[in-house]
C-alpha cells in the first residue's frame, strides 16, 4: 500500500511537472488560457515543472534504489506525458487550474 | 541544397522505406511483446483450470515427487520446475528420463495431483515464442527478429533526426485535422514521448539474447563441418548464466529434501543482500546419484530489474555448496537489462505502464504505416497506384489483421472442447493454425477492400472482442463480476480489456463509416478517392 501511494504521489509530480513545461510554451498554455504569457513568467513555469520531475524521480530513487527506481520514474514520465499530451488535446481548458495558481503566486 | 538538408532527406527516406518494410514484423514483435507483458494471466483465462489459489506454503519435495511419480517404471534423470507465485499457480514441470525422454507435468501444487496436458499454449507457450522467433522455420525467426530490431533503432534515431519541431510540438496532438495530420501527429507523439521506453525495451531484448547470436559463428562451423554443437563457445559463456551439466556417479544414494537446499541457498542469499530472498525456480540433476546435483536459482527478484543472476549449486546427497555464482560485471549489467525487459516485476502497477508503453509502440508503428499511405494515395492514384494498394494492404493486415487473429485465438479457444482433434492435430495446434490463417485472410481481404478494410476489421474487432468475453462467461461461468467476486482478478482484467477493445474498435468503425458515408456523396460528383485520401 506505501508502494502504491508513493508512486500516486510521484506520479502526480511528473504529471503536473509535466504539464507544466507544457504550459510554460505558448502554444500550449493558448489552448488553456486564451491569453499570452510573460516570457519570464513562462521560464519560472519551466524550472519549476523540472523541478517537479526531479522530485518524482528523488521519491522513486530514495523508495526503491536506483535500478529499480529508474524504471519505475522512467515509465511514469513517458505515461504522465502521453496523458497530457490527450488531455492538452481533449480537454485542455481541465489545466486551467495549473496555470492559474501559477500566474496568482506570481503576481504576489 | 546544403550537406544538411541532404542528410536530413537522407534520413526520411530511410525513416519511410526501412519503416514500411519493417514495419509488419515490428508491428508482430511489438504487438506480442506487449501481450506477454500479461502472458500469464492470458494463461489462467485461456486455461481455466489453472484459476486456482496459490498454495499457501508449496512443499516443493511434494511437487517433486508429484513430477518424478509421472512416469513409473522409468529412471528418471532430471528434473526441473518453477515454484508456484499468485500469478503462476499452476506447477509446470519438465523431466528427463530414460525412456520417456523429456516430458512436461503439470502438477496442482497444493495437493500434488497431476493434472490433465495443457489444452492450449495460451499466453507463455504462443503469444511469448512468437514475440521472440515470430514461430518461422529453423533459426529464421530469430534472424527476423533481430534485423527487425536493429531496424528499429534506426527508425527511433532517424525519427528524431527528421522530426523538424521535436520540442516545440513534443505535446502536439490534433485528432480533428485531416488524417494525413492526425497521423503524423500521433506517429511523432508516440515516437517523441516514449523513445526513451522503447529505445530501451528494445536495446535490453537485443541484448537479452546476444548469447544466441554470439554463439552463430559457432554453431555455423559446426552446421558447415558436420560436427556436433560445440559446448564451449567462449564469448557466448562469459556472457551466459547456465551452468554446466554435471556428470552422474553410476551409484545410486538417498538425496536430501530439496526444502533444505531452498532454505539454505534462500539463507545465503538474505545474509548477502540484506533482504528477504526467495528462490523461484529449481532443477535437479542425476536424481537419485551418489553425483545428484541440486540447482536454487532466483530468476527474478520480487520488485528489482535482475533476471538471471542469482545461482546456487548444492551437492543433493550431503548438502554442500558446490557452486554459489557472484555474477561478472558483464553479467550484472546483463542481469539489468534483462530484469528491465523481462518485467517480472510483483509490482502490478508497472506491468500495466509497461503494457501503455507496448501500445504506444503499436499505436507508432500503425499510425505511421497510416501516414504514408495518406500522403501519397492521391499522387499515387495517378502515378503508381499498385504501390500505394500493396503497402495499404500490408498495413492493414499487419495492424488489424494481427489484432483480429489474436482475438480468433481467444475465440477458438473457448469454443473447441480441450481434447478437440481435427485429422490428428490437437487443440494447441489448431488453435495456432487458426490464427496464422485469420492472419492470412485479413491480408486478402485489405488487399481487395483496400481502405475500407479499415473499418470493416475495426468491426471485427469489436465483433471478436465481444464474443470472447461472451464465450468466457459461458463455457466457465467466470464472468467479470463472478471474477471480481472470487479474486480472480486476472480473468476479470482480460475480460476488462476485451470488453475496452470492443468499444474502441466499434467506435472507430462507427466514425469511419460516418466518413465513408460523406465522402462518398461528395465522391458522387468529385471522384472515387477513397476513405484516407485525407
Amino acid at each position: 500500500m506505501a508502494d502504491l501511494l508513493l508512486l500516486l504521489v510521484a506520479g502526480a509530480f511528473t504529471f503536473i511537472g509535466g504539464s507544466q513545461i507544457a504550459l510554460s510554451q505558448s502554444q500550449y498554455s493558448k489552448r488553456v488560457k486564451d491569453e499570452a504569457f510573460a516570457m519570464r513568467s513562462s521560464t519560472l513555469l519551466r524550472w519549476c515543472g523540472v523541478a517537479l520531475l526531479c522530485l518524482g524521480f528523488g521519491i522513486c530513487i530514495a523508495r526503491n534504489g536506483f535500478s529499480f527506481g529508474f524504471i519505475l520514474w522512467l515509465l511514469l514520465l513517458v505515461s504522465a506525458f502521453f496523458a497530457i499530451v490527450l488531455v492538452l488535446s481533449f480537454y485542455p481548458k481541465t489545466l486551467k487550474w495549473l496555470l492559474a495558481e501559477w500566474r496568482q503566486s506570481i503576481s504576489r | 541544397m546544403t550537406p544538411h538538408s541532404d542528410f536530413r532527406a537522407a534520413m526520411t527516406w530511410l525513416h519511410n522505406w526501412v519503416g514500411i518494410f519493417i514495419g509488419t514484423v515490428s508491428f508482430a514483435v511489438f504487438w506480442m511483446g506487449t501481450l506477454t507483458v500479461f502472458s500469464y494471466e492470458i494463461d489462467k483465462w485461456m486455461l481455466p483450470e489453472t484459476r486456482i489459489e496459490l498454495a499457501d506454503a508449496p512443499d516443493p519435495d511434494l511437487i517433486f515427487d508429484s513430477i518424478v511419480s509421472s512416469v513409473p517404471n522409468d529412471r528418471v534423470m532430471d528434473v526441473s520446475f518453477r515454484l508456484p507465485t499468485s500469478r503462476e499457480p499452476v506447477v509446470n514441470g519438465l523431466l528427463f528420463a530414460e525412456r520417456a525422454g523429456f516430458k512436461r507435468v503439470r502438477i496442482d501444487p497444493r495437493t500434488g495431483e497431476q493434472l490433465p496436458e495443457r489444452g492450449s499454449r495460451a499466453g507463455t507457450q504462443f503469444i511469448y515464442p512468437m514475440h521472440v522467433t515470430l514461430y518461422l522455420p529453423g533459426n529464421w525467426g530469430w534472424w527476423i527478429v533481430l534485423f527487425a530490431s536493429l531496424s528499429m533503432l534506426l527508425l527511433l534515431i532517424s525519427g528524431v533526426i527528421i522530426h523538424r519541431k521535436l520540442f516545440t510540438d513534443f505535446f502536439t496532438f490534433r485528432p480533428k485535422r485531416k488524417l494525413r495530420r492526425s497521423s503524423l501527429d500521433l506517429h511523432n507523439v508516440t515516437g517523441a514521448i516514449f523513445l526513451p521506453f522503447h529505445f530501451l525495451i528494445i536495446f535490453s531484448g537485443l541484448v537479452v539474447w546476444a548469447g544466441f547470436y554470439a554463439s552463430f559463428p559457432w554453431t555455423l562451423i559446426d552446421q558447415v563441418a558436420k560436427t556436433e554443437v560445440s559446448t564451449t563457445y567462449d564469448l557466448a559463456d562469459a556472457y551466459s548464466y547456465y551452468p554446466s551439466e554435471p556428470e552422474p556417479a553410476g551409484t545410486t544414494a538417498e538425496m536430501l529434501p530439496l526444502s533444505f537446499a531452498i532454505a539454505r541457498a534462500e539463507a545465503i542469499w538474505t545474509d548477502r543482500y540484506n533482504q528477504t530472498a526467495k528462490a523461484d525456480f529449481i532443477a535437479v540433476h542425476n536424481v537419485g546419484d551418489a553425483n545428484a546435483r541440486i540447482d536454487v536459482h532466483r530468476f527474478f527478484p520480487k520488485n528489482r530489474s535482475e533476471a538471471f543472476r542469482d545461482f546456487i549449486r548444492i551437492d543433493g546427497i550431503s548438502g554442500y555448496v558446490v557452486e554459489d555464482r557472484e555474477a561478472s560485471a558483464v553479467q550484472a549489467v546483463r542481469s539489468w537489462l534483462a530484469g528491465f525487459h523481462h518485467v517480472q516485476f510483483e509490482f502490478w502497477v508497472i506491468r500495466w505502464l509497461y503494457f501503455l508503453g507496448g501500445l504506444a509502440g503499436c499505436v507508432m508503428i500503425g499510425s505511421g504505416f497510416i501516414f504514408w499511405t495518406a500522403s501519397r494515395r492521391r499522387k499515387a492514384d495517378e502515378r503508381d497506384p499498385l504501390k500505394v494498394s500493396f503497402v495499404t494492404a500490408v498495413s492493414i493486415g499487419s495492424t488489424t489483421g494481427l489484432i483480429i487473429a489474436t482475438g480468433i485465438f481467444f475465440v477458438i479457444n473457448r469454443l473447441l472442447p480441450t481434447e478437440f482433434t481435427f485429422l490428428e492435430l490437437s487443440r494447441p495446434a489448431i488453435e495456432m493454425r487458426v490464427f496464422f490463417a485469420v492472419w492470412a485472410i485479413t491480408f486478402l481481404h485489405s488487399a481487395v477492400r483496400q481502405n475500407n478494410a479499415w473499418r470493416d476489421q475495426a468491426l471485427a474487432i469489436a465483433v471478436i472482442s465481444a464474443l470472447a468475453i461472451i464465450l468466457n462467461w459461458v463455457t466457465t461461468g467466470d464472468h467479470v463480476l463472478v471474477s471480481i467476486s472470487e479474486g480472480l482478478w486476472a480473468v476479470a482484467g482480460m475480460d476488462a480489456m476485451l470488453a475496452l477493445t470492443a468499444l474502441l474498435s466499434a467506435n472507430i468503425a462507427l466514425q469511419l463509416n460516418s466518413t465513408t458515408d460523406r465522402r462518398s456523396g461528395k465522391e458522387r460528383t468529385v471522384s472515387s478517392d477513397s476513405l484516407i485520401g485525407g
